[in-house]
């Protein structure tokens, strides 16, 4: 019975197994074939060298940008989680059609372009901009203040971005977690914040972690943004990547730096597995 | 009376079949050439300007295949045996690698004579390319925010401009001009960019943002975060054109250009109706198209320009003694190492 219903989910992954072969895992392969090339160029050339993941691990200078982009990734993670966790609790809390039409709202810049998006952006936060004739008018500033190209306008763009992927996440863990138990909590004399630290953050903790991760490494890859609000002195992974691949034409040392990229991502979602994991189990005991 | 009305018909068919004399004259009766464009109103000039005397003239079909220059360098790469482009359109900065790959043929003077009649030096690629049109760099300035505007390219460091100077970075070619025109200016060049580093070190704390595509730079001046950038003249132009008070001044150190050229693809089965592109895409009519929409100076000098366009165009008559032209091999070489000194360089 057991051995029977194995193989028809095989038959049922199987298409969705394929298609992930063909058009990920193989280009993917042929990406690290590439990073491990010994020349500054993909063509023409054989042999095999880690003399690019060297260039990147022996240069304080790219350490730098890996750190930088780190950082900017807890940064999005952690707002994102401050805004989302309520935003996510209240939805989740609400009923039908209140609902959907709030969960409408969070979802749409997902379904912009990300370039509109951060023209948008570039737009509210410039010197002619909303938030600047706001502040002139209120009489709060005499000139404009310089609010873009630096890493706070980064780290807010970012998390504007990416903020649906933490609410959502959020808000389907909250929205199974039955409110008797709350009731339950404050029948128990537990004030609000105990009953937030004891019974929603363990219930909620898988969708805080997938949210979590799902944002950090948004951002870790994150290009174009950086690259049009952050000016020019913010340097992270995913555009230095974008410029070697395709305008220095240096594919093996932009492979590298994917590489790198991917295994601090693989890496991430390794140690989040095994939190959801511990607590769920720990719940259960 | 249907007899008639049949004899009539198969008159009619016989006459039509039948070539007039002028019809007869069109050499290139049947041939399409496949050229790559770049879209929008660059492509509808070129469309007016030279496809359509094409047809008029030889019977030629012209087909625009609308992407960017790389794309169709990496189309033609991949389909050597049989190029899907007839001809190829591409600026000084592609040649290296073109040249490299093979892919354009050589196009002598005896074959287009009308090359004669191109400014010196036009010609960067000896007998590769036939340039048609300049691009350079000129220093711009919002006109209401700078009193005291900068005449030369070591003149953006002054601490007036602080915060509120913008360049391009070395992803734009414009901003390889920039570092070139620091460097030349400070006694270095394209071999030795040591001096150009050194004054990028110096007013690089004024840099609001560093763009990479030119849209993103009309839009620092547009949205008042920056008042003085070196900008390709036809984006200054066109921005002043739709009344933002943005002033363009030519530099001390000359106006740094690079040149758009037309090119006859190796292995096309049209080659001598392509020739006759070329020959039109350099016709003082296709010139003065695409400085009238464009701003960009054409480099055939027997072009007639309006006065008040050759004023705007600058590189026109006695003009084009100031233009200044770059070693785009030499560049491509070191183009990667910049980029890499340049990130250093902003990280610190």
């Amino acid at each position: 019975m057991r051995a029977r219903e194995d193989r028809r989910l095989l038959w049922q992954a199987g298409p969705a197994v394929l298609l992930l072969l063909a058009f990920f895992v193989v280009p993917i392969l042929a990406v690290g074939r590439i990073s491990l090339y010994p020349a500054d160029r993909s063509f023409n050339v054989s042999g095999w060298s880690l003399r690019h993941y060297a260039k990147f691990f022996g240069d304080p200078f790219y350490l730098g940008v890996l750190w930088d982009t780190v950082w900017f990734g807890l940064l999005v993670t952690l707002v994102t989680l401050l805004v989302g966790f309520p935003l996510g609790y209240s939805l989740a809390r609400m009923e039908g059609r209140a609902r959907r039409w709030r969960v409408a709202v969070v979802i749409l810049p997902l379904t912009l372009s990300l370039v509109v998006n951060v023209f948008g952006w570039l737009v509210i936060l410039g010197g002619g901009g909303l938030v600047n004739r706001a502040l002139t008018a209120a009489g709060l500033v005499d000139a404009p203040l310089r609010l873009l190209f630096n890493r706070t306008a980064v780290v807010v763009v970012l998390a504007h971005t990416f903020l649906p992927f933490q609410v959502l996440s959020i808000m389907s863990v909250i929205a199974q977690i039955d409110p008797a138990l709350e009731e339950a909590a404050a029948n128990l004399r537990a004030g609000w914040w105990t009953t937030l630290r004891r019974v929603i953050l363990p219930l909620a903790w898988p969708g805080i972690v997938a949210g979590s991760t799902l944002v950090f490494i948004l951002t870790i890859s994150a290009f174009v943004t950086p690259r049009l609000v952050g000016g020019a002195r913010v340097q992270m992974l995913g555009s230095m990547i974008y410029e070697q691949t395709v305008v220095v034409l240096n594919w093996p040392f932009g492979g590298a730096m994917s590489f790198v990229l991917l295994a601090l991502a693989l890496v991430l979602v390794a140690l989040a597995n095994r939190t959801v994991g511990a607590r769920f189990f720990a719940g259960r005991r | 009376m249907r007899q008639l009305a049949w004899a009539a018909l198969a008159l009619a068919v016989l006459l039509a079949g039948v070539p007039s004399p002028v019809q007869a004259a069109k050499e290139f009766e049947g041939v399409t050439l496949n050229v790559n464009g770049y879209g929008g109103g660059f492509d509808e000039v070129l469309k007016q300007t030279v496809a359509r005397p094409l047809k008029e003239k030889y019977g030629i079909d012209v087909v625009y295949q609308p992407g960017t220059a790389l794309q169709a360098i990496a189309k033609i790469m991949a389909a050597k045996d049989n190029p899907p482009l007839d001809v190829l359109m591409i600026d000084s900065p592609n040649f290296p690698s073109v040249i490299e790959a093979g892919i354009i043929d050589q196009v002598t003077e005896q074959e287009i004579p009308a090359i004669r009649n191109l400014h010196k030096g036009t010609r960067e690629f000896g007998n590769y390319g036939v340039p048609f049109m300049y691009a350079f760099m000129a220093l711009s300035w919002n006109r209401d925010r700078i009193k005291n505007p900068p005449a030369s390219y070591l003149d953006l460091a002054r601490s007036e401009y602080r915060g509120r100077l913008a360049m391009f970075n070395l992803e734009n070619n414009g901003g390889v001009l920039t570092l070139l025109a620091f460097a030349e200016a400070s006694g270095g060049g394209v071999n030795n960019i040591a001096p150009g580093f050194a004054k990028l070190r110096e007013l690089k704390a004024g840099l609001v943002s560093t763009p990479a595509a030119n849209p993103a730079l009309v839009q620092l001046f547009q949205q008042n975060e920056a008042w003085v950038a070196p900008n390709w003249s036809g984006r200054i132009l066109a921005l002043q054109a739709e009344g933002f008070p943005v002033e363009l001044g030519v530099p001390k150190e000359g106006l740094y250009s690079l040149l758009s050229y037309v090119n006859v693809v190796k292995g096309t089965k049209h080659r001598a109706a392509a020739l006759k592109y070329l020959e039109q895409a350099i016709s003082p009519e296709a010139g003065l198209g695409m400085a009238q929409k464009f701003f960009y100076p054409p480099t055939n000098a027997t072009t007639k320009l309006p006065d008040d366009l050759a004023k705007k165009v600058i590189l026109y008559g006695d003009g084009v003694a100031k233009a200044r032209f770059a070693d785009w091999a030499a560049i491509a070489r070191n183009r990667g190492a910049w980029i890499e000194q340049w990130n250093r360089e902003m990280s610190r």
